[in-house]
């Protein structure tokens, strides 16, 4: 017995898995997979993070929380644990929302360093790849490095100096170091240059693969941030960048109410890369399905959201309702908002907060909608079909008009484009604004009304200095319900103990 | 280990509240300095508690009703003459006229638990007006020595391309100028082109004699225009009634035109231009201190002479104060 | 009065002699002398008796005088010198050198026992028993010295007469060990110290249970009938607001405009807990024949029980046959021990969601309702969805009718298990000291069972929507089996010598062993009718579940263990004593290269009493002083395959869509390469002691041990695996304990006897270390899952604390005592209240436990009672924390729920996050039990002498002391969440015995 191995009839090595094509699909399936599904079975059972609660540990839903829930766009009625800390502006490094969002970040760059290593040349070559299969896998690792790169560029947002590895380190064979955010932000934009020309041309990949308008689009991000990420200003790369995407093919779809449907991955005009989620297959308890449910409260009748019935969860504050023009009736979807951007249910909730906890202080948000954009019904009333975009046209549109204001660069453009989305919006040109009022301040109230609760808010706020401070208070920021300013440190999260606990290469982040 | 000790809540002890100042006056060369901070010690409820703070602030006299709430985060806050003005004048302050403020720190523990509140402050401030920079051209000319950094400027408020400002010539010989659009001679420079027109190449632009002029731009019709203006108060609650202005004499030193003046109780009045109500500055709904052309008639509430001031100084942000003497 | 002496024509002190047909009896003393008196004038038979030999029967005449019956007992079954059973064979209890627990039939619980542990709850110092509900069958934590894990096995090696059981469970057997007839058994041989347990290697750290059954005996034929009735009762529903108080709970408390809360009372008054449970009715009935059938000594048994359970729908059927057969051949050269078991037990499992569902149930709607808008669901009261466009018509999230729940699931299981072995002792024809002994058994199991639910049941209603046709599907037909086969092979010699020339004793076993463990696992296996197979579970139309499908049809787990190992006993002139034991294992659980573990052992004894200082002292009969040191290893909890780097496939309802095609994914798994076992080594020191000629006996241990390579979760650095936390082998612990133990002979003549025993432990349990290089600022893993919330945990284990301490936030509390809604105490002092602020509290673990027991005999009555108590263990109050707040009344969700009526005392809201986590729910579960009581009256002979006859009454669970707010405060792991409550159980038994 010194040397047998008995090996499960239900689990294969790495030989078996990566000797076919398809079972390289299957793999790059999961380095994708990652961002949608919390385990190895639907919705819940076999996680891939330990030590939260499965049904939080998808990527998006945690991602929502940190970007959404300290922010002006959304408040939570649930005490799970470390949830009220966002809201309270109080999380800690123990935080567990915080602990699982960097550990699927993390998680889901070391599933694309593996990929990476299985997908050399060399190894390409060993296994006997040759013609269309072999520059399949070349593209499959161009997007798990694409997909790495992605998961670094969250991790820069978020907790600014996470650890480092790359495929460059074998499993278990060292002890990451850290690294720091302006070092981080040369990475991935040298990354995402690299690959570019290793992608699929946009709009030639498949649903849900990223191509190369994906690269430019979150190049287009990163540079816009790039005065918080480095102390740099990058505006002329960031138009540079979003100009490419926008020149790539992409349109508005007709119909903004139509965005964050159940059959919106038919969207393909506007949407540039998407994490896909469906009813029947792809099944979790985070992601839209946790949107279309958490929203869904009080005395929303379920069943016109297309689910069984809502967890009642989260709402907005009265900050984000006054971006739009007033409501002139209650009317479902859009009270009569000649911005048709304005999804609020408003009947039996209240605009004002009183009670955190309670789903009818606070209009609930009704974007998201696990209906077909017909009003039929999706294929489960318990997950959602609602794919989620990561990279959306309209948001490329909104990084040149601010990064034209604030460079003072091709201001025609701009505006532009800014009432490119706006006619969408009004679904006329009543809305569209001057080029008078075209400041860095409406860009701002523009993304809030454009990209309200798609995981955007914190990053914005922070990049215009008011995440922390007194300039910009708005109900229950810092817990208090007046609103109240917080330290400064907290524009950035910490590094979760549970990780500085095993890896004494970690600092922790100033102020934690 | 715990020791297995109930811990129980005291009725709060509540902290006591300080202000490094009590009579604050506020000008906007010192707005980026401390105005004053308040400090507190925290309130005692018997057991290291985690309160929730917040320093009220409310007109003398009203019982904190309407008060302005500021949570807290820290044991002391600090506001600098900027952000302290900012919030006087949103409570309805006047700038440029003193007013009695009550603060105090309020503390909750719970929701069902008694609040508690500390001791009450009374301050006298002064708030100023937050001068707005908007997008503006600058007016050079021989009236300061031809320099576009130190030069008057001409403003569009809503960055439409219309700007406005005034200025005052008092020399004969120096009445030529021109626009910038930066505070230097590098980026686009406007002359007159005649008939009314701006030209990047033309000649200065000029007024016709020395006084107190009302500058004008347009840079989507590239057009330019220039209002002499004498400065008076009309109104039911002035001397002359609705029907003549009460002149303002105009205060080298201080930019601005005044006077002091006897209002009366229940009448209104307005600032007009040249005796005319072609260029006439209101108040707003409700009165900030901050005038806009055609804006809404003055209450006056009491009767007295009154130190007036009009303040044109700032290019399309212009306010008055009216201090009872 | 005589004397009972052994092969060797040393005294047999303890041996049991008996007047067959009487409650008469004795034990001998020290010297293996009896007396009885008081027997009238006549003809009797006489048994003496002694653990490890045959019992010897004399018939005697009594008359007026002094009778002298002498008994020279052969040692049952092997040659060996021994009496108490040990790990590969036996030896005198008075020789023994390490802590080990004898506990014999005579000794056992009685009363309704179906699961063989139960046998010896609270009998033994250091052992505790817990079961884990009181659903029938439902097996019992085992905690031998607190066990030495963390995310490992705590639980011990159970051996059944020589084969090591495996810790896996079987498919639809609640307990693994309810497959073994408790009336079957003979003797537990409880192994608490390393040095006893080490021969038995990489299993032995929680300790080792050795149970030995009954084998036929020489003499006549007897045939055994036993037979009880038993009835159990539930002692307590979980407090909860009756009708009336919840109707004016909810008119208080619904500050909604429109009443919405209000407006779902009802008028019906219901105790859900009162329609869940009933009076469960059981029996268990017991024929055995013993004897010798020319040189064939036998028995057989076959065993019937029956029981319901007190939860409705829950029941257990269980057949048992038992076949021993021990003869000897060539002149009892070789002797042979053949063992059969067979077991079937049907059970069928009651919907425990039931028990929450009871306690948070709407108790002003009926039961069952004629209103239409029911008959769906089957007729049952099921809260509704308000939106009239809603498909299922239920509302979501709300709490399902408790009875519903019961009624519409058919959970039922069929297992069968066998276990044979064939034991052979070859005794040299030349060299008689020599034994060879060999050792062949087969331990199979096969465990099928489905778990049913109709399709008009609320729990599985539209619970599937097909995509395609939009068609709804309900219930659930779901099927699974189990096969396990544990196969070994053993082979030991074993050489015993006595020099007297040296006054030496040597006594060596020397063996192998070889082990595997196979278990196969089919999912929901069924052949469609066009002959193929679907992995799948069906609705209950019998549509497949497509999100059922599993992508393997079975799934087998295997490992195998193999070992050498050695023991060697000494003593000289029964006064000083060693043991040494070494055994090496190597295990397919680990990495080749490093799957070799060695774990030796020794002790030594000094027999004091046998100094001639001491040596027939009267009143110090007996003092015995020991010191042991052992190594041993805990493989248990670790997955036979997690050294190896696997990918596995997910399942189809994880699949992710990459264009038009959806795709299952391939998951590289978390490993951790260098594996390995727990290793504990234990000290331990003690004395055994006897006053009175050992009327009073006992004795006192005092262990420290030391676990390393702690299997606990480990955070892995991101980036670095395949996992954020694998279970590694990081890690220190510790535990340090005293166990006491004293039985008293307080009266013992002819008409009256008093027996009281007593037991206690203390026990205190240290983490040291968790992380591969020493962290004192190790953040600790979050442990105990709690309900309420989602993802909360309330313990953690973290070094310098003792496993699973509660971690809480610190309630403050207002002046009327009442706890602050969301108020706690800030520790860290920042002005803010988060997970920073959390402190330990105290540990689910008692400080000590005590077991407690008393017989008292009084001519042909009989009466006694066993006790246990627990000091200093807390629980913390699930029940409470999740229903007695406000938010739980007065559901967010627009739905009315019953729950815990401390909230009527609290306030609580439930609105704070952290109020789960208070430690106002953590509350004092120190307790005494009177877990038996009993009382038997022996007829004496019947039928002319052929038969005995006696009856007995008992009650089990009699009551309960103690400040707990909960149901039961006994609760293993310390978080008490609506468990299958233990019921009363009264029962009435005879026990006829013919000849
Ligand atoms: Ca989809
Ligand atoms: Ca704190």
């Amino acid at each position: 017995n010194k040397n047998k191995i008995l090996a499960p009839n239900y689990e294969v090595t790495s030989e078996t898995v990566y000797s076919t094509i398809t079972g390289y699909k299957q793999s790059l399936a999961k380095v994708y997979g990652s961002f949608a599904l919390t385990g190895n079975q639907g919705p819940a059972g076999q996680g891939d993070i330990q030590g939260i609660d499965e049904g939080t540990s998808d990527f998006f839903r945690l991602l929502w929380y940190a970007q959404e829930l300290p922010t002006d766009e959304a408040v939570i009625g649930w005490g799970d644990p470390g949830v009220p800390d966002f809201h309270n502006m109080n999380w800690s490094s123990g935080n567990v929302i915080l602990t699982g969002l960097y550990y699927r970040s993390m998680y889901q760059i070391t599933l694309a360093n593996d990929f990476i290593r299985q997908s050399t040349d060399a190894e390409i070559s060993k296994r006997g790849f040759t013609g269309a299969d072999a520059d399949n896998i070349r593209h499959f690792a161009a997007e798990a490095r694409f997909l790495r790169a992605y998961q670094y560029s969250v991790l820069m947002d978020l907790f600014a100096n996470p650890p480092f590895v790359t495929d460059a380190n074998a499993v278990g064979s060292i002890l990451p170091p850290q690294t720091d955010r302006k070092t981080l932000f040369t990475y991935v934009e040298s990354e995402l240059k690299a690959i570019d020309p290793l992608l699929v041309d946009p709009k030639a990949n498949e649903y849900g693969r990223a191509d190369r308008a994906a690269a430019w689009s979150l190049l287009a991000r990163i540079y816009l941030n790039a005065g918080v990420y480095t102390g740099t200003q990058r505006y002329a790369d960031a138009m540079t960048y979003s100009k490419k995407v926008i020149g790539a093919g992409y349109t508005l779809i007709n119909n903004y109410d139509n965005l964050m449907t159940a059959d919106n991955n038919t969207n393909t005009s506007e949407f540039i890369f998407t994490i896909n989620y469906n009813g029947a297959k792809t099944q979790g308890y985070g992601g839209t399905t946790f949107m279309t449910h958490a929203s869904v409260g009080g005395s929303m009748p379920a069943s016109s959201f297309g689910i069984g019935g809502g967890w009642g969860g989260i709402r907005t504050t009265s900050a984000l309702v006054a971006l739009f023009p007033a409501n002139s009736t209650t009317s479902f979807p859009n009270n009569g908002n000649p911005d048709t951007r304005a999804e609020f249910w408003t009947q039996g909730q209240t605009l004002a907060i009183n009670d955190i906890t309670s789903f009818t202080d606070g209009y609930s948000v009704t974007k998201f909608r696990n209906l077909n954009a017909n009003g039929t019904d999706a294929s489960s009333k318990d997950f959602s079909d609602v794919d989620m975009p990561i990279f959306r046209l309209a948001e490329q549109y909104l990084i040149y008009a601010e990064a034209a204001v604030r460079s003072n660069t091709d201001l025609p453009g701009a505006l532009t484009y800014v009432n490119t989305i706006r006619t969408r919006a009004y679904g006329n040109t009543s809305g569209n604004i001057t080029s008078g009022q075209l400041t860095a301040n409406f860009i701002l109230d523009e993304r809030g009304r454009e990209l309200f609760w798609e995981g955007f808010r914190r990053s914005d706020l922070i990049r215009y200095g008011l995440f922390t401070t007194a300039t910009y208070v708005w109900p229950f920021k810092g817990g208090v319900k007046n609103g109240a300013s917080v330290g400064d440190f907290r524009n950035l999260y910490p590094i979760p103990d549970q990780d500085r606990a095993v890896n004494p290469n970690l600092k922790q982040n100033t102020g934690y | 280990k715990k020791d297995g000790v109930k811990v129980t809540a005291t009725p709060g002890t509540p902290g006591a509240l300080t202000a490094s100042a009590t009579t604050i006056v506020l000008t906007s060369a010192t707005a980026g300095d401390n105005a004053v901070s308040f400090s507190y010690t925290p309130t005692d409820y018997g057991f290291k508690s985690a309160v929730t703070y917040t320093l009220q602030i409310a007109l003398k006299g009203a019982n904190f009703a309407n008060s302005k709430d500021i949570g807290l985060t820290a044991k002391s806050k600090a506001y600098t003459g900027a952000d302290l003005n900012t919030m006087l004048l949103s409570m309805g302050l006047i700038a440029g006229n003193p007013a009695q403020l009550e603060t105090r720190i309020k503390s909750e523990l719970a929701t069902n638990v008694q609040t508690t509140y500390s001791n009450v402050l009374t301050l006298t401030v002064t708030p100023y007006f937050d001068i707005p920079f908007y997008a503006s051209l600058y007016v050079p000319g021989a009236y300061q020595g031809w320099s576009p950094a130190t030069a008057m400027r001409i403003s569009s408020p809503s960055d439409n391309k219309l700007y406005e400002g005034y200025v005052n010539y008092t020399d004969a010989g120096s009445l030529e100028f021109k626009y910038t659009s930066d505070p230097d001679w590098n980026h686009t420079n406007y002359g007159d082109a005649g008939s009314g027109k701006l030209s990047t190449s033309g000649g200065n632009l000029s007024v016709p004699s020395t006084g107190y002029y009302l500058l004008k731009a347009d840079l989507t019709g590239n057009t330019w225009s220039v209002t002499k203006t004498q400065w008076g108060i009309i109104g039911d609650a002035t001397p002359g009634g609705w029907g003549a202005s009460t002149a303002l004499t105009f205060d080298s030193a201080t930019q601005t035109w005044g006077g002091t003046i006897h209002l009366t109780a229940g009448g209104f009045c307005k600032f007009r231009a040249n005796d005319a109500w072609d260029i006439n500055l209101g108040d707003n709904k409700p009165a900030n201190g901050i005038l806009k052309y055609g804006g809404e008639n003055i209450p006056v509430t009491v009767t007295g002479d009154y130190k007036v001031t009009l303040d044109l100084t700032h290019p399309a942000f212009y306010f008055y104060s009216l201090i009872k003497q | 009065k005589g004397k009972v002496i052994d092969e060797t024509n040393l005294p047999l002190p303890g041996s049991s002699v008996s007047i067959d047909g009487t409650t008469m009896g004795a034990t001998t003393d020290g010297a293996g002398n009896y007396t009885i008196t008081g027997l009238k004038p006549g003809n009797y038979t006489v048994t003496a008796k002694f653990l490890g030999y045959t019992a010897f029967q004399k018939t005697v005449t009594v008359g007026n005088s002094v009778v002298t019956v002498d008994f020279a007992l052969k040692p049952q079954n092997t040659n060996l010198n021994e009496v108490v059973v040990i790990g590969y064979g036996s030896a005198k209890s008075k020789d023994l050198t390490g802590s080990i627990a004898t506990v014999t039939a005579k000794d056992f619980n009685t009363g309704s026992v179906t699961t063989p542990e139960q046998l010896i709850q609270g009998k033994v110092a250091g052992v505790s028993i817990i079961s884990n509900s009181g659903a029938p069958g439902a097996g019992s934590t085992i905690r031998i010295r607190g066990g030495a894990s963390v995310n490992g096995s705590n639980d011990p090696l159970i051996v059944i007469d020589g084969v090591p059981l495996s810790n896996e469970g079987i498919a639809g057997a609640a307990n693994p060990l309810d497959m073994i007839n408790p009336n079957d058994i003979e003797s537990f041989s409880i192994l608490k110290d390393a040095s006893s347990a080490a021969i038995y290697g990489n299993r032995a750290s929680n300790g080792v249970i050795l149970i030995t059954t009954k084998k036929g005996q020489a003499g006549k034929p007897i045939v055994n009938f036993s037979s009880l009735f038993s009835v159990s009762k539930l002692t307590k529903e979980a407090p909860v607001l009756n009708p009336d108080q919840f109707r004016a709970y909810i008119k208080a408390n619904d500050n909604t405009t429109d009443k919405r809360y209000v407006n779902l009372l009802g008028t019906a008054n219901t105790d859900w807990q009162k329609e869940i449970y009933h009076t469960g009715i059981g029996s268990d009935n017991n024929l055995s024949l013993a004897g010798t059938a020319g040189k064939l000594p036998y028995r057989v048994s076959v065993g019937y029980t029956d029981q319901n359970g007190v939860l409705r729908t829950s029941s257990l059927k269980r057949y048992t046959a038992d076949v021993n057969l021990s003869p000897s051949l060539f002149t009892d050269h070789l002797k042979i021990n053949f063992n059969f078991k067979g077991a079937q037990v049907k059970q069928r499992f009651a919907n425990e969601g039931a028990i929450g569902s009871a306690v948070n149930f709407n108790p002003t709607v009926p039961v069952r309702s004629d209103d239409a808008k029911f008959s769906r669901y089957g007729g049952y009261f099921q809260p509704l969805d308000p939106d009239p466009t809603s498909a299922s018509g239920l509302k979501s999230l709300a709490p399902l009718n408790p009875v519903g729940l019961l009624e519409q699931n058919d959970n039922e299981s069929k297992v069968y298990r066998a276990i044979t072995s064939l034991a052979l002792d070859y005794k040299f024809h030349f060299f008689p000291d020599l034994h060879a002994n060999v050792n062949v058994s087969y331990d199979g199991s096969r465990g099928t069972g489905f778990d049913e639910i109709p399709g008009d049941a609320a729990s599985n209603y539209y619970s599937y929507k097909d995509p395609g046709t939009g068609k709804y599907y309900s219930g659930n037909d779901s099927q699974y089996k189990s096969v396990t086969g544990n196969s070994l092979f053993e082979g030991f010699f074993s050489y015993f010598k006595d020099i007297k020339s040296i006054k030496s004793h040597f006594d060596v076993v020397a063996g192998y062993s070889w082990q595997d463990f196979k278990n196969t696992s089919y999912v929901n296996f069924y052949t469609l009718p066009n002959s193929s197979f679907s992995y799948s579970s069906k609705f209950a139309d019998g549509t497949v579940n497509p999100n059922s499908a599993s992508n393997y049809p079975f799934y087998i787990n295997e490992s195998q263990l193999t070992s050498l190992y050695g023991r060697l006993n000494y003593n000289y002139d029964q006064k000083y004593y060693l043991t040494a034991s070494f055994r090496s294992d190597v295990s397919t659980k680990f990495a080749p290269g490093i799957r070799t573990g060695n774990f030796p052992s020794v002790a030594l004894a000094w027999k004091i009493n046998n100094e001639d200082f001491l040596k027939n002292n009267p009143t110090l009969s007996t003092l015995k002083l020991r010191l042991e040191y052992g190594v041993t290893g805990n493989q248990e909890g670790i997955g036979d395959y997690e050294y190896l780097s696997q990918y596995s496939l997910s399942n189809s309802t994880a699949q992710y869509q990459l264009g038009n095609q959806f795709y299952q994914l391939y998951r590289p798994g978390a490993y951790f390469p260098g594996r390995t076992w727990e290793q504990t080594s234990t000290t331990n020191a003690g004395f055994d002691y006897g006053f009175l000629n050992d009327r009073i006996t006992g004795s006192v241990d005092y262990y420290y041990r030391k676990t390393k390579n702690l299997l606990v979760v480990i955070g892995q650095p991101a980036g670095t695996n395949f996992g954020n936390t694998i279970v590694g082998n990081v890690g220190d612990m510790t535990d340090e304990g005293v166990e006491f133990s004293i039985n008293d002979k307080i009266i013992n003549s002819q008409n009256i006897g008093w027996t009281v025993g007593f037991n206690v432990t203390y026990n205190k349990n240290k983490i040291t270390n968790l992380t591969t290089i020493p962290n004192p600022n190790y953040p600790g893993i979050a442990t105990l899952g709690v309900a309420g919330g989602t993802g909360n945990n309330i313990a953690i284990d973290q070094p310098g604390y003792s496993r699973n301490t509660f971690f809480d936030y610190q309630q403050v509390y207002g002046a009327n005592g009442k706890p602050i809604d969301g108020v706690f105490v800030d520790q860290n002092g920042d002005g803010i209240i988060n997970d920073k602020d959390k402190l330990h509290d105290h540990s689910p673990d008692p400080k000590a436990f005590f077991g407690l027991n008393s017989d008292f005999r009084y001519q042909k009555w009989n009466i006694g009672f066993v006790a246990r108590a627990s000091l200093g263990n807390y629980v913390y109050n699930n029940v409470a924390s999740s229903t007695g707040v406000q938010r739980n009344f007065i559901n967010p969700l627009t739905i009315i729920n019953n729950g815990s009526s401390d909230v009527l005392n609290s306030g609580l809201t439930g609105n704070s996050d952290k109020d789960v986590l208070s430690d106002y729910w953590i509350q004092n579960a120190s307790f005494f039990r009177m877990d038996n009581v009993h009382i038997g009256y022996n007829f004496g002979k019947l039928f002319s002498g052929a038969g005995d006859l006696r009856i007995s009454g008992n009650v089990q669970n009699v009551f309960i002391i103690t400040k707990y707010k909960g149901v039961d405060p006994e609760v293993s792991n310390g978080l008490d969440n609506n468990f299958y409550p233990r019921p009363r159980i009264y029962s009435l038994g005879l026990n006829l015995a013919l000849k």
